[in-house]
């Protein structure tokens, strides 16, 4: 069974061409320009987040800095990060990969990607409207819901243009299998409108009375970070790790366990954002995260057999960020257990190793999943070398250092400052001094991270630029629909493209000695493309 | 799963379930509380805050106050003793109950001043059990309620807060990280308005060691021209200026917040969440001198 799966999975590589009607070339095509703008947009709402981050941050040594302008304060800053964070770079870059994984195993070139792209630029305005909205003083006062009520109908419009094109290109698959992570993206797919409107309704329109609205909020939050977010991230680790390390996934029946035990615990587990709820809200939430735990285990155990004998690749360049989010994603199970026990869980309330959680969460395992599909995708969209994407090294290092200096100093801070806390002899100033020690340290952490994030845009925004240097016809083919083949081959270029001619033999050399294997591959998929080319000069 | 509505049929039952749990099922349970009135006093619980103090709360929403405090008061359980107000006038049999009672007290010797407390720490049934006895020998007893926990005895409330203490508030910001105190109580521990105007112009001028941010932009600076304005910002009798000298009023904002925060009062006697309070008031013990001393401190 798992071999056909494979097949499916790795069709990009390996599947025989007459088997679909429709080459890869092309489907990647059908979908780059939508998908080059997200991640280009995501790119830099990353680095404005990391830069309020920074900000925030640096107010741990300077306490009155901007003191006079009430558009910055701390709180707002916060949020604007927040969601500049997640809704500007994380679910856009989100649904950029997604919408490539879509076409990708569905084996359907995406229909009118025009409407997608005038979804996203909606998205953008709608997160651009949120987050001055926040800066204004409109925001709402959730974690991971601190968007103002009128940026959320914009999101929504913006999502059913995205989705439903998506949606399209899913009902319309050719391969008769259903792949690992198209069960994990469809879902996400499902959720995020469900919840965003649930929470929008039920927190802003017409809002519930008292405390309801922080079990609503914690729902959304959770959902958004353990089925939207995490769902797309494990379609990206459960697409990416069979195909980097060319063997197949492990047990289908192990990752449909996973799933639905996400599915049913993931969206509850570890609310336990406070004494005030009803203690059977947290009992409940605590006894999910065991079974998340579970979840994560599962999905450990079948992404590590998948590897097999290959651990030592696991450290290649193209592996590395994968390999971190699936560990930041077995840790976050693991911690979300440990952390929902009731003798931890009084001791880490209401301290810094919240936002640590959220931190990995978010970062360690959400946003190193996208990175590592985005490093995946932008070649293939673009038929340009892996090679060809400038510091990805850098930003990986920047990256990782980054969130474990912020993850670990907001851990231990976080502890510290429990123990301190539940010490009611130990006045509340001191508890605080213990904290900030570890609040200025992680300066560091916001620094390297920015930097990290400014190094993505970099590398996004220069493979962007050489689609539009392609000319506007190059722009134009990308929105209308998938006719010329040749730009996005990824072997045409040494072929058949006079401008980058320069560039292949260095490339060739480049790569030969390190990725033989590779290379093989490219050789054999060369006689398929070069038909796929011929057909669509046919027509 | 190879087939899409099966899959969809799935998740869609995945979705209500988490719905059921999360949203439905609060939503019934406490969604729809509604404020109480007591006939007799005409009060009502929780009790609303001014129109001031309204305005002050969307001033605390807009600023992200919520990112660093929280308004939640936790306790670990609860703990009973017995408070004798009265040993009546059968000395004997009083003596010889109280003697098998307390350990520091040996029968036969006169009886201690009341109120007297004894029993401390014990559980509901042990004290009740305790009260019986003495009220058969003809004390005058009752068994007094304790709340444990460490943000209780930081003087950070007298109760947990219960879900009913919210239903006011159009949007509850409970908040989940504590960089600052817990302000659940702050309009209790600390009722100096001019305290707070101080603290959010310059945290660090009443606090040292504060990493609260300063919130300079709620007031207005203006040169001093002679005689200082009546509202301008004094503390310690000293006028409060800001780095050039100018004094520093108050702007409705700022009035507005501070009146919200004095309004945070979450000490009202609720059924899911008994507390001493009563009791305090008559019998100002130890307990209280705990209570207030964290409170100078911020």
């Amino acid at each position: 069974m798992s071999e056909s799966i494979n097949k499916g999975n790795e069709s990009g590589v390996s599947a025989p061409g007459g088997e679909f009607e429709i080459p890869v070339e092309e489907l990647d095509q059908s979908c780059r320009t939508p998908v080059l703008f997200m991640f280009y947009k995501a790119g830099g709402w990353l680095v404005l987040s990391a830069l309020f981050g920074l900000l925030n941050s640096v107010r741990f040594h300077a306490p009155d800095l901007l003191a006079h302008c009430p558009w910055l304060t701390y709180g707002r800053v916060e949020a604007f990060a927040s969601v500049a964070f997640v809704y500007g770079f994380a679910l856009q870059a989100a649904f950029g990969v997604a919408l490539w994984l879509v076409v990708r195993m569905s084996r359907t070139a995406l229909v009118k990607p025009g409407f997608i792209f005038v979804g996203a630029c909606f998205w953008n305005i709608g997160v651009a409207v949120g987050a001055v909205g926040i800066l204004a003083g409109d925001g709402a006062p959730h974690i991971l819901f601190e968007l103002p009520k009128y940026a959320v109908p914009i999101l929504l419009v913006a999502y059913a243009l995205m989705a439903g094109l998506g949606l399209v290109a899913f009902l319309k698959r050719q391969s008769k299998e259903l792949y690992v992570s198209q069960w994990f993206l469809f879902a996400a797919f499902l959720w995020f409108p469900w919840i965003l409107t649930a929470a929008t309704l039920l927190l802003q329109y017409f809002p519930v009375r008292g405390v309801a609205q922080v079990a609503i909020a914690g729902w959304y939050g959770t959902g958004l970070t353990m089925i939207v977010l995490g769902g797309i991230g494990l379609a990206i680790l459960f697409y990416l790790i069979p195909k980097l390390s060319e063997r197949p996934l492990h047990s289908r029946h192990m990752a449909l366990f996973a799933f639905w035990l996400l599915l049913f615990f993931g969206n509850s587990a570890g609310i336990l954002s406070g004494s005030t709820l009803p203690s059977w809200i947290s009992g409940l939430s605590a006894a999910m995260s065991f079974f998340v735990c579970l979840a994560a285990a599962l999905v450990g155990l079948n992404l590590y057999h998948t590897v097999g004998n290959r651990l030592s690749s696991l450290f290649e360049p193209e592996f590395r960020f994968v390999t971190v989010a699936t560990v930041s994603f077995l840790l976050l199970g693991l911690l979300g257990a440990v952390n929902a026990m009731s003798g931890v869980a009084e001791l880490t309330q209401f301290t810094l190793v919240l936002p640590a959680l959220q931190t990995l969460a978010l970062g360690g395992f959400i946003m190193m999943a996208l990175f590592a599909g985005i490093y995946h995708i932008l070649p293939r969209i673009l038929g340009i070398n892996e090679s060809q994407i400038g510091a990805v090294n850098l930003h990986f290092w920047l990256s990782l250092g980054g969130l474990a200096l912020t993850i670990g100093v907001l851990g231990l801070g976080g502890l510290l400052q429990g123990q301190t806390m539940i010490d009611p002899t130990i006045p509340f100033t001191a508890v605080t001094k213990s904290a900030l020690t570890f609040l200025r340290l992680e300066t560091v952490g916001s620094i390297l991270l920015l930097a990290g994030s400014v190094v993505f845009m970099v590398n996004v925004g220069k493979v962007a630029c050489r689609l539009v240097c392609c000319g506007p016809k190059g722009i134009l083919s990308g929105l209308t629909g998938a006719e010329n083949v040749e730009e996005g081959s990824e072997t045409a270029a040494s072929e058949s493209r006079p401008r980058t001619n320069a560039v292949a033999p260095k490339r060739a050399a480049n790569k030969a000695p390190k990725k033989s294997a590779k290379k093989t591959t490219k050789k054999a998929a060369a006689p398929k493309r070069k038909q796929a080319k011929k057909a669509a000069k046919k027509s | 799963m190879n087939n899409g509505l099966l899959l969809f049929l799935g998740i869609l039952a995945a979705m209500m379930s988490s719905w059921f749990g999360f949203v439905h099922t609060p939503q019934v349970q406490f969604g729809n509380l509604l404020p109480e009135r007591d006939e007799i006093t005409g009060a009502t619980f929780p009790s609303p805050r001014s129109g001031s103090a309204n305005r002050g709360r969307a001033i605390y929403r807009e600023n992200g106050c919520a990112s660093c405090h929280t308004q939640q008061v936790r306790q670990e359980g609860y703990d009973f003793s017995v408070s004798v107000s009265d040993f009546g006038t059968n000395t004997v049999d009083v003596s010889s109950v109280l003697a098998g009672l307390s350990e520091s007290y040996t029968q036969g010797s006169p009886l201690p001043a009341v109120p007297y407390k004894l029993a401390e720490g014990v559980d509901l049934r042990e004290a009740e059990q305790t009260v019986k006895k003495l009220s058969n020998a003809g004390a005058a007893a009752r068994a007094l309620i304790s709340v444990s926990g460490s943000d209780i005895e930081r003087g950070w409330g007298i109760r947990r807060t219960v879900g009913s203490d919210y239903l006011l508030d159009a949007e509850v910001m409970l908040g989940s990280v504590r960089i600052g105190p817990d302000l659940a109580n702050l309009g209790n521990r600390n009722s100096d308005s001019n305290w707070h105007y101080v603290h959010l112009f310059q945290p660090r001028q009443v606090v040292e060691d504060s990493v609260m941010p300063s919130y300079a932009y709620l007031f207005d600076k203006r040169p001093v021209n002679g005689v200082p304005d009546a509202d301008a910002l004094r503390y310690d009798g000293e006028l409060v200026t800001d780095a050039e000298g100018r004094q520093v009023i108050p702007r409705n904002t700022a009035k507005d917040l501070v009146a919200y925060l004095l309004s945070l009062r979450l000490d009202e006697p609720v059924f899911e969440a008994p507390a001493p309070e009563q009791e305090k008031k008559a019998t100002p013990s130890e307990d209280a001198e705990t209570e207030a001393s964290p409170a100078s401190s911020e």
